[in-house]
């Protein structure tokens, strides 16, 4: 590994490319009046701040965080049998199976809620946190099952074999034994499926036909508009959950994260 | 008094996986093949909302033969293939970039950071940046590159989708790079080392092992980059123009239609973009299933 | 920087073997000093072996010929040139480790000619090559095959033949075979001294399996703890070794301290007394359990009386442990029914010829 002096240039010319987007974001956050062509500006103003602390917002945030919450729960709570039997068990039909449960990554959110409308309609799901909350397991289902499928796979059952020797039901066997020896992939999926709901925009705006309002939809309209301070401080708002919690599963997952264990699946 | 223990029913192997697999199973079965056949079966014609059902392939034939669906696909098609392409290359040439400096992990952390941002605001950002207002602009003709606002070209709301290929390509490169730097493992630098004892060049370790080696992981991100991107609502919704638009866009502005004829139509084309995906979603497991077996 | 030179040309078809020497290497890891002024001569053609417990140096000194390691001191040269500057591209050198290493994206045959390909010959000429290989590592129609469709055993032998197909003048070898089933690892054995008798190539191999290292070699090099503590042939090495660690390092074997006068090695109580040519002074007197027996007849010089104190049977002997009259242990390995008994005293013959007396050391 060559340590040439352009190691540290290169680093930061990467690192800027990297964040350059983000930066008119923070400025327009905490502009004054910022007109062309100023590239700075002129004025900070903390109007942009003080919105975020509206009813408006603060329903959104509450909702957002209401929905994810129980989105992340419920999809892992799915993926953890399910990555039992794919990681564990060698059947006929597994490969098919996989297929099947990636289909929902891959097969465009948009169809599957356009058609599954009418049905939520139909049973009174639609414009509910609950419909919502439904629809949204469709893109993260997927991602839990595939990462619990890999824990499940670097599990050494001997814990388990060794506990149920002991004398330890299968419910104490689970809770004492198994899921702390899952906590990581369990965390890392929670997360994971957490940030996929959060940022989760056009099936929440079809299925909560506007009545659930989470922080995209909010964002959404914010950018619609002319008040850029507006959508830039929202933007903030949105943005700061999701890397505060990527880096912190960087942390608990070590170098191989969710996104990559995915793509093994 | 002994007391025999009575043994309790436990389930069989088969059956142990089936109960397993039935909810994750439900969700997939229920939610997204029966989504699908909903919006196939709506396409052809079957309206239980309005009533009537008429099977009738009109739908399709609209869609097909209408000019602005050929220009949303085209846009589609083309917004798609070159922001896959750049991420796939930027996203190579980055990890091994970043695996040379060894600066590994406080940029795999911001590669991370930004895999986090959601695209929504990716879309605000790169509107905020790339806008004949935005930042970039501005610095423009602090250098004296334009003199005013009009001489900006429009890199975003623009004919070609360069505004959508921008945030594309900004958000999906540190996913590709953050798979090859995973798969630029300790073992891919001992095959290299070989291949230096073999009296292989530096370029030719690169383009005979390096690559080759990473080619697999890097295909496979590149096709959920393609099948994501197809499919993406909000960033050509808000980076793009209201015609030409996306195929997703499209969709989703005749279903929000108020005549209901356009109903059957956004089906329709929600099932063309369903088929585009899962073609990119059997090419991804053929290669991640036919390659694990040669790779690493 | 350095101006970039061309590549390498392909090798002719029997390039001579090159003589390999290593002066006063020094590599040091963080705090630790992995190889500690290493010596090593090697004669054109010949075949060493490095040996020695893991942690000793042998693989990162082998690194260092390689080139995938600098030293911090020192120097190598391969036929007088120096090499420590060149990169591993360009060293005649071909390297096989313990794990094979084979392209996963390459079949067997691509996987072999490599090497040659990188030096650009032509396609033919590669596959001429490749295939007269194939036959020498008897893996004739095994070049379609990929690396995870093969044996442990035959991936190492791909491995064997893409480093020999450059015609390198140096070979060196990693402890190529640990991983395989000792039955297999005797015929890579064969194979790999097969090759080096057929195409005359200087070759290092490193192990820490004392067996392999007699059965394979001309040559064995101790190492221990990044210092040379040994050399010769094998004979040499493991009836005379030339240190208490590397008498050690090829089993237990028992250690009689004593005196050196005038060419003769007395024991402290002065009941033992063989001749040596060991400088005068305190020294130990080192003899193996299998060269001992049991003493019939009257008391000499070269035997001793112990009181015994274990017998344990070993299949093919019996291991007798006694301790001489000062506490000495000795160990002895007797023919299956001799008569000792635990509790009782014995006299246990000790032939000077196979006596080795070292002068005193730490």
């Amino acid at each position: 590994m060559t340590r040439s002096p352009w190691r540290g240039a290169a680093v930061a010319v990467v690192a800027v490319v990297t964040l350059l987007p983000m930066v008119p974001v923070v400025l327009w956050a905490v502009a004054g009046a910022w007109r062309y062509p100023d590239l700075l500006p002129p004025e900070t103003s903390l109007r942009g701040l003080r919105l975020l602390a509206g009813d408006g917002v603060l329903g959104a945030l509450g909702t957002s965080v209401l929905v994810s919450t129980s989105v992340a729960l419920l999809a892992c709570l799915v993926g953890l049998p399910a990555g039992r039997a794919l990681g564990l068990h060698r059947f006929r039909g597994r490969r098919l199976v996989q297929f099947l449960l990636l289909a929902p990554i891959i097969v465009p959110p948009l169809a599957v809620t356009l058609g599954l409308q009418v049905f939520f309609v139909r049973y009174g799901l639609a414009d509910t946190v609950g419909g919502v909350v439904l629809v949204q397991l469709v893109p993260t289902v997927p991602y839990a099952a595939s990462l619990l499928a890999a824990a499940h796979a670097d599990l050494d059952t001997d814990h388990e074999r060794a506990a149920r020797v002991l004398g330890a039901g299968p419910v104490r066997t689970l809770l004492h034994v198994s899921l702390p020896l899952l906590r990581p992939a369990l965390v890392t999926a929670f997360l994971l499926t957490f940030l996929i709901s959060w940022s989760e925009y056009v099936l929440t705006l079809l299925v909560g036909g506007g009545r659930v309002t989470t922080l995209p939809l909010l964002l959404f309209s914010a950018i619609e508009s002319s008040d850029r301070t507006a959508a830039a401080a929202l933007g903030l708002l949105v943005v700061l959950p999701p890397v505060l919690l990527v880096l912190a599963l960087t942390r608990v997952a070590g170098r191989d994260v969710a996104w990559v264990g995915v793509s093994r699946a | 008094m002994s007391r025999v223990r009575a043994t309790t029913w436990r389930p069989g192997p088969r059956l142990r996986v089936v109960l397993l697999l039935t909810p994750a199973l439900l969700v997939v079965g229920v939610f997204v093949v029966g989504g699908v056949l909903q919006a196939v079966l709506q396409s052809l014609g079957f309206a239980p909302v309005v009533g009537e059902s008429q099977w009738t392939l009109d739908a399709y034939r609209r869609v097909v033969t209408d000019p602005v669906v050929h220009d949303s696909l085209l846009l589609t098609a083309r917004v798609s293939v070159i922001s896959t392409a750049l991420a796939a290359v930027l996203g190579t040439a980055l990890a091994l970039l970043v695996r040379r400096l060894g600066g590994r992990r406080r940029l795999a952390a911001l590669f991370h950071g930004t895999l986090a941002v959601p695209h929504l605001v990716g879309a605000l950002a790169i509107g905020l940046l790339l806008s004949p207002s935005g930042l970039l602009s501005r610095a423009a003709y602090r250098l004296g590159l334009v003199d005013s606002v009009q001489d900006v070209p429009a890199l975003t709301q623009d004919a070609f989708g360069w505004g959508i290929i921008a945030e594309y390509t900004w958000k999906e490169t540190p996913f590709v790079a953050v798979v090859a730097l995973a798969a630029l493992s300790r073992r891919v630098s001992d095959l290299e080392d070989v291949a230096s004892t073999l009296g292989a060049t530096r370029w030719q370790r690169l383009r005979e092992v390096t690559l080759p080696v990473l080619a697999p992981p890097v295909a496979a991100a590149s096709v959920l980059v393609l099948a994501f991107v197809t499919a993406s609502y909000e960033v050509p919704r808000l980076l793009g123009r209201p015609y030409p638009a996306t195929l997703s866009v499209e969709a989703f502005q005749r279903y929000r239609d108020i005549d209901l004829t356009s109903r059957p139509e956004a089906m329709a084309l929600a099932v063309v973009i369903a088929l585009l995906t899962t073609l990119a979603a059997l090419a991804y497991l053929r290669l991640v299933g036919g390659l694990t077996r040669r790779s690493l | 920087m350095r101006e970039p030179r061309e590549p390498a040309r392909p090798l002719p078809a029997s390039a001579p073997a090159a003589r390999v020497v290593v002066r006063d290497l020094v590599v040091r890891f963080g705090g630790t000093v992995a190889v500690d002024h290493l010596d090593l001569d090697l004669e054109p053609g010949s075949f060493t072996a490095l040996l020695g417990p893991s942690g000793c140096g042998k693989s990162t000194t082998l690194g260092v010929l390689a080139g995938l390691q600098r030293p911090d001191a020192g120097s190598v040269t391969i036929d007088d040139v120096a090499v420590l500057d060149d990169p591993p591209e360009r060293r005649p050198v071909g390297l096989v480790l313990q794990k094979p290493l084979l392209f996963p994206h390459l079949d067997v045959a691509r996987n072999v000619g490599f090497g040659l390909r990188m030096a650009g010959a032509s396609r033919a000429h590669e596959r001429a090559e490749v295939a007269h290989m194939l036959r020498r590592v008897r893996l004739d129609d095994l070049g379609r095959r990929r690396p995870h469709e093969l044996s442990g055993g035959q991936e190492q032998r791909v491995s064997l033949a893409r480093a020999l197909l450059r015609r390198p003048r140096v070979l060196l070898l990693d402890e190529p075979f640990s991983q395989l089933d000792p039955e297999l690892r005797s015929e890579m054995r064969t194979l790999v001294r097969r090759l080096h008798d057929e195409l005359g190539v200087t070759t290092l191999f490193v192990t820490h399996d004392r067996d392999e290292a007699v059965d394979v070699a001309d040559q064995v090099v101790v190492l221990d703890r990044g210092r040379v503590v040994g050399g010769g042939t094998p004979e040499e090495v493991y009836t005379r070794p030339a240190t208490l660690a590397t008498a050690r390092y090829f089993g237990p074997v028992n250690e009689l301290s004593g005196q050196v006068d005038d060419g003769r090695f007395t024991s402290p109580d002065g009941t033992l007394a063989v001749p040596t040519d060991a400088a005068s002074g305190p020294a130990v007197l080192v003899v193996r359990p299998e060269a001992l027996s049991l003493s019939t007849g009257a008391a000499t010089a070269h035997d001793v009386a112990v009181a015994v104190k274990e017998v344990r049977f070993a299949g093919t002997h019996i291991v007798v442990d006694t301790a001489l009259a000062d506490g000495t242990p000795l160990r002895a390995h007797l023919p299956v029914g001799s008569p000792v008994v635990p509790g009782a005293t014995a006299r246990l013959l000790l032939p000077p010829e196979r006596c080795h007396v070292l002068g005193a050391q730490r």
